[in-house]
Protein backbone atom coordinates (compact mmCIF):
# COMPACT_ATOMS: atom_id res chain seq x y z
CA UNK A 1 0.00 0.00 0.00
CA UNK A 2 2.75 2.76 0.76
CA UNK A 3 4.78 1.73 -2.03
CA UNK A 4 1.56 1.82 -4.01
CA UNK A 5 1.25 5.73 -2.66
CA UNK A 6 4.58 6.56 -3.41
CA UNK A 7 4.32 5.42 -6.67
CA UNK A 8 0.84 7.76 -7.28
CA UNK A 9 2.66 10.54 -5.91
CA UNK A 10 5.66 10.33 -8.12
CA UNK A 11 3.36 10.05 -10.65
CA UNK A 12 1.50 13.02 -10.10
CA UNK A 13 5.14 15.09 -9.54
CA UNK A 14 6.21 13.84 -12.84
CA UNK A 15 2.99 14.78 -14.53
CA UNK A 16 3.48 18.55 -13.03
CA UNK A 17 6.97 19.01 -14.24
CA UNK A 18 5.32 17.35 -17.55
CA UNK A 19 2.95 20.32 -17.67
CA UNK A 20 5.00 22.78 -16.91
CA UNK A 21 7.57 22.32 -19.27
CA UNK A 22 4.70 22.25 -22.11
CA UNK A 23 3.46 25.59 -20.72
CA UNK A 24 7.11 26.98 -20.95
CA UNK A 25 7.42 26.14 -24.50
CA UNK A 26 4.11 27.79 -25.62
CA UNK A 27 5.27 30.74 -23.57
CA UNK A 28 8.32 31.15 -25.65
CA UNK A 29 6.35 30.86 -28.51
CA UNK A 30 4.39 33.84 -27.27
CA UNK A 31 7.47 35.78 -25.61
CA UNK A 32 9.61 35.32 -28.02
CA UNK A 33 8.34 37.48 -31.13
CA UNK A 34 7.84 39.98 -28.47
CA UNK A 35 11.75 39.89 -27.13
CA UNK A 36 12.62 40.09 -30.87
CA UNK A 37 10.75 43.07 -31.28
CA UNK A 38 12.59 44.74 -28.27
CA UNK A 39 15.68 43.22 -29.24
CA UNK A 40 15.71 44.50 -33.11
CA UNK A 41 14.11 47.92 -31.94
CA UNK A 42 17.63 48.50 -30.29
CA UNK A 43 19.65 47.42 -33.31
CA UNK A 44 21.76 48.97 -35.75
CA UNK A 45 20.00 48.79 -39.63
CA UNK A 46 23.15 46.58 -40.27
CA UNK A 47 22.70 44.47 -37.01
CA UNK A 48 19.21 43.83 -38.88
CA UNK A 49 20.53 41.92 -42.06
CA UNK A 50 23.18 40.12 -40.30
CA UNK A 51 23.20 36.17 -41.17
CA UNK A 52 23.79 34.30 -38.84
CA UNK A 53 20.79 36.51 -36.93
CA UNK A 54 21.84 39.14 -33.94
CA UNK A 55 20.65 38.50 -30.86
CA UNK A 56 21.23 41.11 -28.96
CA UNK A 57 22.36 44.41 -30.37
CA UNK A 58 26.13 44.87 -29.47
CA UNK A 59 25.14 48.56 -28.06
CA UNK A 60 21.57 49.01 -27.80
CA UNK A 61 20.87 52.13 -30.03
CA UNK A 62 17.98 53.79 -27.64
CA UNK A 63 18.10 56.92 -30.17
CA UNK A 64 15.93 54.55 -32.34
CA UNK A 65 12.85 55.26 -30.35
CA UNK A 66 13.36 58.86 -30.85
CA UNK A 67 13.93 58.86 -34.27
CA UNK A 68 11.29 56.86 -35.09
CA UNK A 69 8.83 58.70 -33.63
CA UNK A 70 9.52 61.53 -35.53
CA UNK A 71 9.44 59.67 -38.83
CA UNK A 72 5.87 60.55 -38.86
CA UNK A 73 3.41 62.93 -36.63
CA UNK A 74 3.25 59.98 -34.39
CA UNK A 75 2.65 62.30 -31.27
CA UNK A 76 -0.66 63.42 -33.06
CA UNK A 77 -1.31 59.65 -33.82
CA UNK A 78 -0.98 58.28 -30.65
CA UNK A 79 -3.29 61.38 -29.58
CA UNK A 80 -5.86 61.02 -32.17
CA UNK A 81 -6.01 56.90 -31.08
CA UNK A 82 -7.00 57.48 -27.71
CA UNK A 83 -8.87 60.39 -27.67
CA UNK A 84 -10.89 58.38 -29.95
CA UNK A 85 -10.75 55.22 -27.81
CA UNK A 86 -11.77 57.02 -24.51
CA UNK A 87 -14.34 59.20 -26.24
CA UNK A 88 -16.36 56.24 -27.78
CA UNK A 89 -16.00 53.63 -24.63
CA UNK A 90 -17.62 56.79 -22.54
CA UNK A 91 -19.99 57.12 -24.91
CA UNK A 92 -20.70 53.21 -24.91
CA UNK A 93 -20.89 53.26 -20.87
CA UNK A 94 -24.23 55.54 -21.30
CA UNK A 95 -25.51 54.15 -24.61
CA UNK A 96 -25.06 50.51 -23.04
CA UNK A 97 -26.48 50.34 -19.59
CA UNK A 98 -29.34 52.39 -20.32
CA UNK A 99 -30.32 49.72 -23.38
CA UNK A 100 -29.04 47.10 -20.92
CA UNK A 101 -31.36 47.71 -18.20
CA UNK A 102 -34.43 48.10 -20.25
CA UNK A 103 -33.67 44.69 -22.33
CA UNK A 104 -32.88 43.61 -18.88
CA UNK A 105 -35.32 44.56 -16.50
CA UNK A 106 -38.48 46.04 -17.97
CA UNK A 107 -41.15 44.78 -20.20
CA UNK A 108 -42.02 46.72 -23.68
CA UNK A 109 -43.86 45.56 -26.49
CA UNK A 110 -41.12 44.95 -29.38
CA UNK A 111 -38.92 44.34 -26.53
CA UNK A 112 -37.83 40.88 -28.17
CA UNK A 113 -37.94 42.13 -31.54
CA UNK A 114 -35.57 45.20 -31.04
CA UNK A 115 -32.96 43.20 -28.58
CA UNK A 116 -32.79 40.04 -31.52
CA UNK A 117 -31.69 43.23 -34.26
CA UNK A 118 -28.97 44.90 -31.71
CA UNK A 119 -27.81 41.15 -31.36
CA UNK A 120 -28.01 40.52 -35.45
CA UNK A 121 -25.22 43.43 -35.80
CA UNK A 122 -22.91 40.83 -33.77
CA UNK A 123 -22.98 39.02 -36.99
CA UNK A 124 -23.81 41.92 -39.31
CA UNK A 125 -20.35 43.21 -39.30
CA UNK A 126 -19.20 46.70 -39.92
CA UNK A 127 -16.80 45.34 -42.70
CA UNK A 128 -20.08 44.18 -44.80
CA UNK A 129 -21.92 47.02 -44.42
CA UNK A 130 -18.71 49.81 -44.74
CA UNK A 131 -20.15 50.92 -48.42
CA UNK A 132 -23.30 52.52 -47.33
CA UNK A 133 -21.84 53.62 -43.71
CA UNK A 134 -19.04 55.34 -45.39
CA UNK A 135 -21.97 57.02 -47.78
CA UNK A 136 -23.44 58.07 -44.79
CA UNK A 137 -20.72 59.19 -42.93
CA UNK A 138 -19.83 61.18 -45.76
CA UNK A 139 -23.18 62.92 -46.47
CA UNK A 140 -22.64 64.09 -42.86
CA UNK A 141 -19.60 65.67 -43.86
CA UNK A 142 -17.76 63.48 -41.30
CA UNK A 143 -15.21 62.11 -43.50
CA UNK A 144 -11.60 62.68 -41.79
CA UNK A 145 -13.05 64.10 -37.99
CA UNK A 146 -13.30 62.98 -34.87
CA UNK A 147 -16.99 62.75 -35.36
CA UNK A 148 -16.82 60.61 -38.32
CA UNK A 149 -13.98 58.06 -36.03
CA UNK A 150 -16.47 58.26 -32.67
CA UNK A 151 -20.12 58.88 -33.37
CA UNK A 152 -21.08 55.93 -35.11
CA UNK A 153 -19.06 53.63 -32.37
CA UNK A 154 -21.13 54.91 -29.62
CA UNK A 155 -22.59 51.76 -28.78
CA UNK A 156 -21.91 48.38 -28.43
CA UNK A 157 -23.89 45.18 -29.40
CA UNK A 158 -21.50 43.38 -27.61
CA UNK A 159 -21.51 45.48 -24.42
CA UNK A 160 -25.29 45.77 -24.88
CA UNK A 161 -25.18 41.49 -24.71
CA UNK A 162 -22.94 40.83 -21.58
CA UNK A 163 -24.16 44.16 -19.52
CA UNK A 164 -27.55 42.22 -20.00
CA UNK A 165 -26.71 39.22 -18.56
CA UNK A 166 -25.40 40.90 -15.67
CA UNK A 167 -28.46 43.27 -15.08
CA UNK A 168 -30.61 39.99 -15.22
CA UNK A 169 -28.82 38.01 -12.69
CA UNK A 170 -29.77 40.94 -9.64
CA UNK A 171 -32.42 39.82 -7.11
CA UNK A 172 -35.61 42.19 -8.04
CA UNK A 173 -35.72 42.61 -4.41
CA UNK A 174 -32.91 44.98 -4.48
CA UNK A 175 -34.65 46.84 -7.29
CA UNK A 176 -38.29 46.62 -5.16
CA UNK A 177 -36.57 48.40 -2.15
CA UNK A 178 -35.14 51.27 -4.20
CA UNK A 179 -38.69 51.74 -6.24
CA UNK A 180 -40.26 51.37 -2.55
CA UNK A 181 -38.21 54.44 -1.46
CA UNK A 182 -39.72 55.85 -4.39
CA UNK A 183 -36.41 56.03 -6.70
CA UNK A 184 -36.42 56.11 -9.96
CA UNK A 185 -34.90 53.87 -12.92
CA UNK A 186 -32.21 55.81 -13.10
CA UNK A 187 -31.50 55.71 -9.11
CA UNK A 188 -31.90 51.99 -9.66
CA UNK A 189 -29.52 52.30 -12.05
CA UNK A 190 -26.82 54.22 -10.28
CA UNK A 191 -27.64 52.89 -7.28
CA UNK A 192 -28.11 48.76 -7.68
CA UNK A 193 -27.30 47.85 -11.25
CA UNK A 194 -24.06 49.62 -11.39
CA UNK A 195 -22.17 48.82 -8.43
CA UNK A 196 -23.50 44.87 -8.79
CA UNK A 197 -22.03 44.76 -12.15
CA UNK A 198 -18.12 46.67 -11.75
CA UNK A 199 -16.87 43.48 -13.11
CA UNK A 200 -18.84 42.73 -16.30
CA UNK A 201 -19.04 46.91 -17.02
CA UNK A 202 -14.96 46.90 -16.78
CA UNK A 203 -15.00 43.79 -18.81
CA UNK A 204 -16.92 45.22 -21.48
CA UNK A 205 -15.03 48.84 -21.81
CA UNK A 206 -11.42 47.37 -21.52
CA UNK A 207 -12.53 45.86 -24.31
CA UNK A 208 -14.01 48.34 -26.32
CA UNK A 209 -10.97 50.48 -25.68
CA UNK A 210 -8.56 48.01 -26.70
CA UNK A 211 -10.69 47.26 -29.92
CA UNK A 212 -11.21 50.73 -30.71
CA UNK A 213 -7.76 51.16 -30.21
CA UNK A 214 -6.29 48.43 -32.09
CA UNK A 215 -9.07 49.05 -34.96
CA UNK A 216 -7.28 49.15 -38.22
CA UNK A 217 -10.34 49.14 -40.92
CA UNK A 218 -12.56 51.97 -40.26
CA UNK A 219 -10.28 54.49 -39.98
CA UNK A 220 -8.08 53.77 -42.65
CA UNK A 221 -11.77 54.54 -44.35
CA UNK A 222 -13.03 57.70 -42.95
CA UNK A 223 -9.75 59.50 -42.36
CA UNK A 224 -7.62 61.03 -45.05
CA UNK A 225 -5.19 63.31 -43.44
CA UNK A 226 -2.98 62.98 -40.66
CA UNK A 227 -4.82 65.32 -38.41
CA UNK A 228 -7.17 62.02 -37.69
CA UNK A 229 -5.12 59.42 -38.60
CA UNK A 230 -4.83 56.51 -35.90
CA UNK A 231 -1.48 54.51 -34.46
CA UNK A 232 -2.17 51.89 -36.45
CA UNK A 233 -2.67 54.23 -40.20
CA UNK A 234 0.10 55.58 -38.85
CA UNK A 235 2.44 52.45 -38.19
CA UNK A 236 1.04 51.01 -41.93
CA UNK A 237 2.67 54.01 -43.23
CA UNK A 238 5.79 52.75 -42.73
CA UNK A 239 5.46 50.10 -45.36
CA UNK A 240 4.87 52.58 -48.19
CA UNK A 241 8.37 53.58 -47.17
CA UNK A 242 9.51 50.24 -47.90
CA UNK A 243 8.38 50.56 -51.65
CA UNK A 244 10.81 53.10 -52.07
CA UNK A 245 13.51 51.79 -50.41
CA UNK A 246 14.24 49.04 -47.76
CA UNK A 247 11.71 48.68 -44.64
CA UNK A 248 13.37 50.70 -41.69
CA UNK A 249 12.91 47.60 -39.34
CA UNK A 250 14.97 49.02 -36.38
CA UNK A 251 12.21 52.26 -36.93
CA UNK A 252 9.19 50.13 -37.67
CA UNK A 253 9.79 47.53 -34.39
CA UNK A 254 10.64 50.57 -31.99
CA UNK A 255 7.32 52.25 -33.31
CA UNK A 256 5.64 49.19 -32.62
CA UNK A 257 6.80 48.73 -29.13
CA UNK A 258 5.50 52.32 -28.45
CA UNK A 259 2.03 51.80 -29.84
CA UNK A 260 1.62 48.95 -27.96
CA UNK A 261 2.35 50.20 -24.81
CA UNK A 262 -1.50 52.10 -23.96
CA UNK A 263 -3.18 48.77 -24.46
CA UNK A 264 -1.12 46.82 -22.61
CA UNK A 265 -1.14 48.95 -19.64
CA UNK A 266 -5.06 49.32 -20.02
CA UNK A 267 -4.82 45.15 -19.63
CA UNK A 268 -2.17 45.13 -16.84
CA UNK A 269 -3.97 47.50 -14.96
CA UNK A 270 -7.62 45.80 -15.47
CA UNK A 271 -6.32 42.20 -16.18
CA UNK A 272 -7.96 40.95 -12.46
CA UNK A 273 -11.70 41.86 -14.08
CA UNK A 274 -11.02 41.60 -17.59
CA UNK A 275 -9.72 37.58 -17.72
CA UNK A 276 -12.42 36.62 -15.32
CA UNK A 277 -14.54 38.94 -17.44
CA UNK A 278 -14.28 37.37 -20.50
CA UNK A 279 -14.16 33.84 -19.15
CA UNK A 280 -16.96 34.25 -18.18
CA UNK A 281 -18.62 35.77 -20.97
CA UNK A 282 -22.22 34.53 -20.80
CA UNK A 283 -21.31 31.29 -22.01
CA UNK A 284 -22.60 29.15 -18.84
CA UNK A 285 -24.94 26.22 -20.12
CA UNK B 1 -50.22 60.40 -16.39
CA UNK B 2 -46.79 60.18 -14.29
CA UNK B 3 -47.34 56.20 -14.39
CA UNK B 4 -48.46 56.43 -18.10
CA UNK B 5 -45.19 57.79 -18.90
CA UNK B 6 -43.17 55.59 -16.23
CA UNK B 7 -44.63 52.41 -17.71
CA UNK B 8 -45.01 53.07 -21.50
CA UNK B 9 -42.51 55.71 -22.30
CA UNK B 10 -39.47 55.29 -20.33
CA UNK B 11 -38.08 51.65 -21.39
CA UNK B 12 -38.27 53.19 -25.36
CA UNK B 13 -36.57 56.14 -23.54
CA UNK B 14 -33.59 54.32 -22.39
CA UNK B 15 -33.03 51.95 -25.66
CA UNK B 16 -33.38 55.42 -27.96
CA UNK B 17 -29.24 56.08 -27.73
CA UNK B 18 -28.38 52.86 -28.33
CA UNK B 19 -31.13 52.08 -31.10
CA UNK B 20 -30.68 55.33 -32.64
CA UNK B 21 -27.51 53.89 -33.89
CA UNK B 22 -27.95 50.36 -34.47
CA UNK B 23 -30.53 51.96 -36.51
CA UNK B 24 -28.71 54.58 -38.82
CA UNK B 25 -25.22 53.05 -38.73
CA UNK B 26 -26.53 49.15 -39.11
CA UNK B 27 -29.69 48.40 -40.02
CA UNK B 28 -30.48 51.35 -42.44
CA UNK B 29 -26.75 50.29 -44.32
CA UNK B 30 -27.83 46.46 -44.67
CA UNK B 31 -30.65 47.44 -46.82
CA UNK B 32 -28.56 50.73 -48.56
CA UNK B 33 -26.64 48.06 -49.51
CA UNK B 34 -28.40 45.85 -51.11
CA UNK B 35 -30.08 48.80 -53.20
CA UNK B 36 -26.55 49.97 -53.99
CA UNK B 37 -25.56 46.41 -55.30
CA UNK B 38 -28.41 46.63 -57.91
CA UNK B 39 -26.73 49.17 -59.67
CA UNK B 40 -23.48 49.82 -61.56
CA UNK B 41 -21.37 53.37 -59.93
CA UNK B 42 -18.39 54.61 -59.48
CA UNK B 43 -19.50 56.86 -56.39
CA UNK B 44 -18.78 59.88 -58.45
CA UNK B 45 -21.72 60.40 -61.47
CA UNK B 46 -25.32 58.86 -61.44
CA UNK B 47 -25.95 55.44 -60.50
CA UNK B 48 -27.45 53.29 -63.45
CA UNK B 49 -30.12 50.19 -62.62
CA UNK B 50 -28.70 47.25 -63.45
CA UNK B 51 -30.98 44.37 -61.74
CA UNK B 52 -28.70 41.06 -60.82
CA UNK B 53 -25.90 41.79 -63.16
CA UNK B 54 -22.99 42.84 -60.56
CA UNK B 55 -23.91 39.04 -58.67
CA UNK B 56 -24.09 37.53 -61.78
CA UNK B 57 -20.52 39.03 -62.74
CA UNK B 58 -19.12 37.91 -60.06
CA UNK B 59 -19.43 33.97 -61.41
CA UNK B 60 -17.69 34.57 -64.93
CA UNK B 61 -14.67 32.92 -65.42
CA UNK B 62 -12.61 36.65 -65.40
CA UNK B 63 -13.78 37.40 -62.06
CA UNK B 64 -11.37 36.87 -58.95
CA UNK B 65 -14.71 36.15 -56.82
CA UNK B 66 -14.29 32.54 -57.38
CA UNK B 67 -10.91 32.67 -56.03
CA UNK B 68 -11.48 34.90 -53.31
CA UNK B 69 -13.92 32.39 -51.36
CA UNK B 70 -11.76 29.20 -52.27
CA UNK B 71 -9.14 31.65 -50.27
CA UNK B 72 -11.31 32.32 -47.39
CA UNK B 73 -12.58 28.84 -47.05
CA UNK B 74 -8.90 27.62 -47.04
CA UNK B 75 -7.75 30.26 -44.76
CA UNK B 76 -10.57 28.63 -42.52
CA UNK B 77 -9.24 25.68 -42.14
CA UNK B 78 -5.66 26.48 -41.95
CA UNK B 79 -6.98 28.72 -38.89
CA UNK B 80 -9.76 27.01 -37.08
CA UNK B 81 -9.15 23.96 -36.55
CA UNK B 82 -5.61 24.29 -34.53
CA UNK B 83 -6.80 27.35 -32.81
CA UNK B 84 -9.32 25.15 -31.24
CA UNK B 85 -7.52 22.11 -30.63
CA UNK B 86 -4.42 24.53 -29.36
CA UNK B 87 -6.31 26.89 -27.36
CA UNK B 88 -8.25 23.69 -25.36
CA UNK B 89 -5.19 22.12 -24.84
CA UNK B 90 -3.65 25.50 -23.14
CA UNK B 91 -6.70 25.80 -21.20
CA UNK B 92 -6.58 21.92 -19.88
CA UNK B 93 -2.83 22.57 -18.62
CA UNK B 94 -3.81 26.18 -16.97
CA UNK B 95 -6.22 24.96 -14.84
CA UNK B 96 -4.32 21.65 -13.04
CA UNK B 97 -2.43 24.20 -10.86
CA UNK B 98 0.77 25.16 -12.59
CA UNK B 99 3.35 27.11 -10.97
CA UNK B 100 2.67 30.55 -12.34
CA UNK B 101 -0.76 29.54 -14.20
CA UNK B 102 -2.33 33.12 -13.55
CA UNK B 103 1.41 34.61 -14.70
CA UNK B 104 0.98 32.36 -17.81
CA UNK B 105 -2.43 33.36 -18.58
CA UNK B 106 -2.04 37.13 -19.11
CA UNK B 107 1.36 36.32 -21.21
CA UNK B 108 -0.90 34.39 -24.10
CA UNK B 109 -3.21 36.65 -23.56
CA UNK B 110 -1.14 39.89 -24.64
CA UNK B 111 -1.19 38.32 -28.79
CA UNK B 112 -4.38 39.02 -28.73
CA UNK B 113 -4.72 42.70 -27.07
CA UNK B 114 -1.87 44.40 -28.98
CA UNK B 115 -3.36 46.22 -32.13
CA UNK B 116 -3.34 43.36 -35.10
CA UNK B 117 -0.85 46.04 -37.28
CA UNK B 118 1.83 45.58 -35.00
CA UNK B 119 1.31 41.42 -35.25
CA UNK B 120 1.30 42.28 -38.48
CA UNK B 121 4.38 43.91 -38.94
CA UNK B 122 6.30 41.74 -36.10
CA UNK B 123 5.71 39.04 -38.26
CA UNK B 124 6.43 40.13 -41.52
CA UNK B 125 10.24 40.73 -40.09
CA UNK B 126 10.13 37.84 -38.34
CA UNK B 127 9.15 35.56 -41.45
CA UNK B 128 11.71 37.68 -44.13
CA UNK B 129 13.08 34.31 -45.87
CA UNK B 130 16.45 36.16 -46.22
CA UNK B 131 17.42 37.27 -42.65
CA UNK B 132 14.28 36.78 -40.95
CA UNK B 133 14.45 34.80 -37.09
CA UNK B 134 12.44 31.68 -38.54
CA UNK B 135 13.92 31.08 -41.41
CA UNK B 136 17.47 30.96 -39.55
CA UNK B 137 15.99 28.64 -36.74
CA UNK B 138 14.44 26.43 -39.12
CA UNK B 139 17.73 26.65 -40.76
CA UNK B 140 20.12 25.15 -37.80
CA UNK B 141 17.77 22.16 -38.15
CA UNK B 142 18.83 22.05 -41.40
CA UNK B 143 15.41 23.02 -43.27
CA UNK B 144 15.10 25.01 -46.07
CA UNK B 145 12.51 27.83 -45.02
CA UNK B 146 9.82 28.86 -47.79
CA UNK B 147 9.61 32.49 -49.08
CA UNK B 148 6.59 32.84 -46.64
CA UNK B 149 5.01 36.18 -47.99
CA UNK B 150 6.88 36.09 -51.26
CA UNK B 151 5.41 32.58 -52.15
CA UNK B 152 2.03 32.00 -53.82
CA UNK B 153 1.62 28.68 -51.99
CA UNK B 154 3.09 29.75 -48.71
CA UNK B 155 1.32 33.35 -48.33
CA UNK B 156 -1.59 32.45 -47.06
CA UNK B 157 -0.09 29.29 -44.43
CA UNK B 158 1.49 32.06 -42.72
CA UNK B 159 -1.62 34.70 -42.49
CA UNK B 160 -3.16 31.54 -40.85
CA UNK B 161 -0.26 31.15 -38.29
CA UNK B 162 -0.50 34.63 -37.63
CA UNK B 163 -4.19 34.41 -36.60
CA UNK B 164 -3.41 31.46 -34.84
CA UNK B 165 -0.35 32.67 -33.18
CA UNK B 166 -2.70 36.12 -32.15
CA UNK B 167 -6.05 33.82 -30.82
CA UNK B 168 -5.34 30.67 -28.93
CA UNK B 169 -5.05 32.52 -25.56
CA UNK B 170 -7.88 34.49 -25.68
CA UNK B 171 -9.75 31.42 -26.55
CA UNK B 172 -8.15 29.58 -24.26
CA UNK B 173 -9.42 31.69 -21.79
CA UNK B 174 -13.02 31.18 -22.28
CA UNK B 175 -11.93 27.33 -22.29
CA UNK B 176 -11.08 28.07 -18.98
CA UNK B 177 -14.29 29.58 -17.89
CA UNK B 178 -16.15 26.62 -19.35
CA UNK B 179 -13.94 24.23 -17.43
CA UNK B 180 -14.40 26.03 -14.25
CA UNK B 181 -17.97 25.69 -14.88
CA UNK B 182 -17.64 21.54 -15.00
CA UNK B 183 -18.25 20.37 -10.94
CA UNK B 184 -15.23 18.51 -9.33
CA UNK B 185 -17.76 16.08 -8.43
CA UNK B 186 -18.04 14.17 -11.53
CA UNK B 187 -14.06 13.27 -11.91
CA UNK B 188 -14.31 12.17 -8.63
CA UNK B 189 -17.68 10.04 -9.24
CA UNK B 190 -15.68 8.81 -12.76
CA UNK B 191 -12.60 7.75 -10.72
CA UNK B 192 -14.15 5.66 -8.30
CA UNK B 193 -15.60 4.06 -11.73
CA UNK B 194 -11.72 3.51 -12.77
CA UNK B 195 -11.99 6.07 -15.26
CA UNK B 196 -8.75 7.03 -16.69
CA UNK B 197 -7.78 10.63 -17.86
CA UNK B 198 -8.77 9.69 -21.67
CA UNK B 199 -12.03 8.52 -20.41
CA UNK B 200 -12.64 11.74 -18.10
CA UNK B 201 -11.70 13.81 -20.89
CA UNK B 202 -14.02 12.02 -23.59
CA UNK B 203 -16.99 11.85 -22.07
CA UNK B 204 -16.41 13.80 -19.35
CA UNK B 205 -14.99 17.16 -19.92
CA UNK B 206 -14.94 17.42 -23.92
CA UNK B 207 -19.16 17.49 -24.24
CA UNK B 208 -19.40 19.45 -21.11
CA UNK B 209 -17.24 21.97 -22.69
CA UNK B 210 -19.16 22.00 -25.91
CA UNK B 211 -21.64 24.78 -25.56
CA UNK B 212 -17.74 26.70 -25.02
CA UNK B 213 -16.54 25.04 -28.29
CA UNK B 214 -19.59 26.49 -29.72
CA UNK B 215 -19.59 30.20 -28.90
CA UNK B 216 -15.89 29.49 -29.75
CA UNK B 217 -16.40 28.36 -33.64
CA UNK B 218 -18.79 31.01 -34.03
CA UNK B 219 -16.44 34.09 -33.32
CA UNK B 220 -14.01 32.62 -35.21
CA UNK B 221 -15.82 31.96 -38.14
CA UNK B 222 -17.16 35.24 -37.76
CA UNK B 223 -13.35 36.94 -37.61
CA UNK B 224 -12.40 34.86 -40.18
CA UNK B 225 -14.71 35.92 -42.94
CA UNK B 226 -14.50 39.51 -42.03
CA UNK B 227 -10.35 39.29 -41.75
CA UNK B 228 -8.97 42.10 -43.46
CA UNK B 229 -6.19 43.61 -41.50
CA UNK B 230 -3.80 41.13 -41.71
CA UNK B 231 -3.94 40.38 -45.86
CA UNK B 232 -4.30 44.68 -45.96
CA UNK B 233 -0.53 45.21 -44.20
CA UNK B 234 1.39 41.92 -44.94
CA UNK B 235 0.19 41.06 -49.00
CA UNK B 236 -2.26 43.81 -49.84
CA UNK B 237 -3.47 40.10 -51.58
CA UNK B 238 -0.84 39.40 -53.08
CA UNK B 239 1.36 37.22 -54.32
CA UNK B 240 -0.66 36.27 -57.42
CA UNK B 241 -4.16 36.83 -54.96
CA UNK B 242 -3.10 33.92 -53.21
CA UNK B 243 -4.11 35.85 -49.95
CA UNK B 244 -7.26 37.92 -51.19
CA UNK B 245 -9.90 37.51 -48.95
CA UNK B 246 -13.16 38.52 -48.88
CA UNK B 247 -13.21 41.95 -46.94
CA UNK B 248 -10.42 42.78 -48.13
CA UNK B 249 -11.68 41.97 -51.79
CA UNK B 250 -14.71 44.52 -51.18
CA UNK B 251 -12.14 46.79 -49.89
CA UNK B 252 -10.11 47.02 -52.76
CA UNK B 253 -13.57 46.83 -55.34
CA UNK B 254 -14.82 50.19 -53.44
CA UNK B 255 -11.84 52.10 -52.52
CA UNK B 256 -9.36 51.21 -55.13
CA UNK B 257 -11.46 50.03 -58.17
CA UNK B 258 -14.33 52.37 -57.22
CA UNK B 259 -16.30 49.73 -58.64
CA UNK B 260 -19.25 49.97 -56.20
CA UNK B 261 -22.13 48.08 -56.85
CA UNK B 262 -20.03 45.31 -57.63
CA UNK B 263 -18.69 46.04 -54.05
CA UNK B 264 -21.74 46.43 -52.73
CA UNK B 265 -22.49 42.78 -54.38
CA UNK B 266 -19.49 41.12 -52.75
CA UNK B 267 -20.11 42.51 -49.30
CA UNK B 268 -23.96 41.03 -49.97
CA UNK B 269 -22.99 37.78 -50.45
CA UNK B 270 -20.76 37.61 -47.55
CA UNK B 271 -23.04 39.27 -45.21
CA UNK B 272 -25.49 36.29 -46.00
CA UNK B 273 -22.82 33.52 -45.69
CA UNK B 274 -22.04 35.42 -42.34
CA UNK B 275 -26.17 34.58 -41.37
CA UNK B 276 -25.86 30.68 -43.03
CA UNK B 277 -23.02 29.70 -41.40
CA UNK B 278 -23.64 30.99 -37.79
CA UNK B 279 -27.47 30.26 -37.95
CA UNK B 280 -26.99 26.95 -39.18
CA UNK B 281 -23.73 26.38 -36.30
CA UNK B 282 -26.56 27.30 -33.71
CA UNK B 283 -29.06 24.83 -35.65
CA UNK B 284 -26.61 21.68 -35.81
CA UNK B 285 -25.70 22.13 -32.24
CA UNK B 286 -28.74 21.17 -30.84
CA UNK B 287 -27.44 17.65 -32.03
CA UNK B 288 -23.60 17.79 -30.27
CA UNK B 289 -23.81 20.54 -27.81
CA UNK B 290 -24.94 19.81 -23.85
CA UNK B 291 -26.39 22.27 -21.98
CA UNK B 292 -27.03 21.25 -18.67
CA UNK B 293 -24.51 20.48 -16.19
Amino acid sequence: MKIYQTHRLFQKEIGKVFRFVIILLFAILVALPFFWMISSSLKKPLEIFEVPIVWLPAKPQWSNYTEAWVQAPFSKYMFNSIFVSTSIIIGQFFTVILAAYAFARLTFPGKNLLFLSVLSLMMVRLEVRIIPVYLMVSNFGWIDSYYGLIIPMLTSPFGIFLVRQAFMQIPQDLLDAVKIDGGSHLTIIRHVMIPLSVPTIITFMVFGFISHYNSYFYPLIVTHSDRFRTIPIGLSRFKMASETGGVPWHYLMAASAIALIPSVIVFLFSQKYFVRGVASTGIKG
Amino acid sequence: MKRFYEKHLVPYLLILPAMTLVVVFGLIPVVQNVEISLHKWNFVTQKTYVAFKNYKDLFTSYSLFPKVIKNTFFYALLKIPPTIILSLSLALLLTKGVFGQNVFRGLFFVPWIVPTVNIAFLWMYILEPEYGLVNFLLGKLGILGPGWFYSVNWALPALGLISIWKGIGYFSVLYIGGLQNIPQEMYEVAEIDGAGPLKKLVYITLPLLSSTTLFVLVILVIETITEFDLPAVLTDGGPANSTNLLVYYIYQRAFNAFQGGSAAAISTVTLVMLLIFTISQFRLSTKWVHYEI
